[in-house]
């Protein structure tokens, strides 16, 4: 009896187990941003988004693109991205590989809140 | 002192018609944004897109939206992801019919719009 209460406990922490997986997924994968939060992260992004006229200039010369006033989400896409490799360039990569989820949540929070 | 002038007038016509050359044709650029239902995704206004995961291209600089077009146009054609190469399934598909024209004046059309975007704030 005994080891058949076990057995049930067992089978039912496994069952809460996988339930909890997708959620705990979630949380994971979308932090709520804080863009007051963000104010000490910017540092690396002014740089080069945040000078009037600064372009990008190897291999092609352009204009860094404007990030402030964007969609948070396509902001979270973009530095998840580079983070990941699908997308590739060579600052971008290393400063997104630096970032926390909660780090891109908040940039992001921050970056989509002047509009 | 004439010489001098002529020359200047010259090389400044010459200047005139080298940005005539350049120059992009907005109306070219919306037609083409209409032609390739850019708008299905992006928004007829380019500002209001689809999913909040697609990014604003109303008022983006021309140079880069032109280097992004041209970037995921190279992704399509094989090569592997690198800085002026984009690897993108939607924007590959969507950007390998265009013609470096098409690609110039939806830039310029694109940054003329009214947009929320901004360097600084």
């Amino acid at each position: 009896m005994k080891l058949r209460l076990n057995k049930i406990c067992s089978l039912s922490a496994l069952a809460v187990s996988f339930l909890m997986v997708p959620i705990l997924a979630h949380s994971q994968e979308q932090p709520v941003g804080d863009a007051q939060a963000a104010r000490s992260k910017i540092s690396m992004c002014i740089g080069c988004h945040g000078i009037k006229g600064y372009k990008a200039s190897f291999p092609e010369v352009y204009s860094v693109p404007m990030i402030a006033g964007q969609h948070a989400d396509y902001i979270v896409t973009a530095l998840n991205d580079y983070a990941s490799g699908a997308r590739t360039f060579p600052s971008m990569e290393a400063i997104a590989q630096s970032l926390s989820a909660q780090d891109i949540a908040d940039l992001a929070a921050y970056y989509s809140s002047f509009k | 002192m004439k010489k001098i002038l002529l020359a200047l007038s010259g090389a400044s016509l010459l200047y005139s018609f080298s940005n005539l050359s350049m120059a992009a044709d907005l109306d070219a650029g919306k037609a083409a944004f209409e032609k390739y239902t850019c708008a299905s995704c992006h928004g007829d206004d380019a500002k209001t897109s689809l999913s909040p995961t697609y990014p604003i291209l109303a008022g983006q600089h021309a140079d880069y939206l032109k280097h992004a077009l041209t970037a995921y146009r190279r992704g399509q054609a094989g090569a592997p992801s690198s800085a002026n190469i984009r690897k993108n399934a939607i924007m590959g598909a969507m950007a390998t019919p265009l013609t470096e024209e098409d690609i110039e004046n939806l830039s310029a059309w694109l940054s003329s719009l009214p947009s929320p975007l901004a360097v600084r704030k």
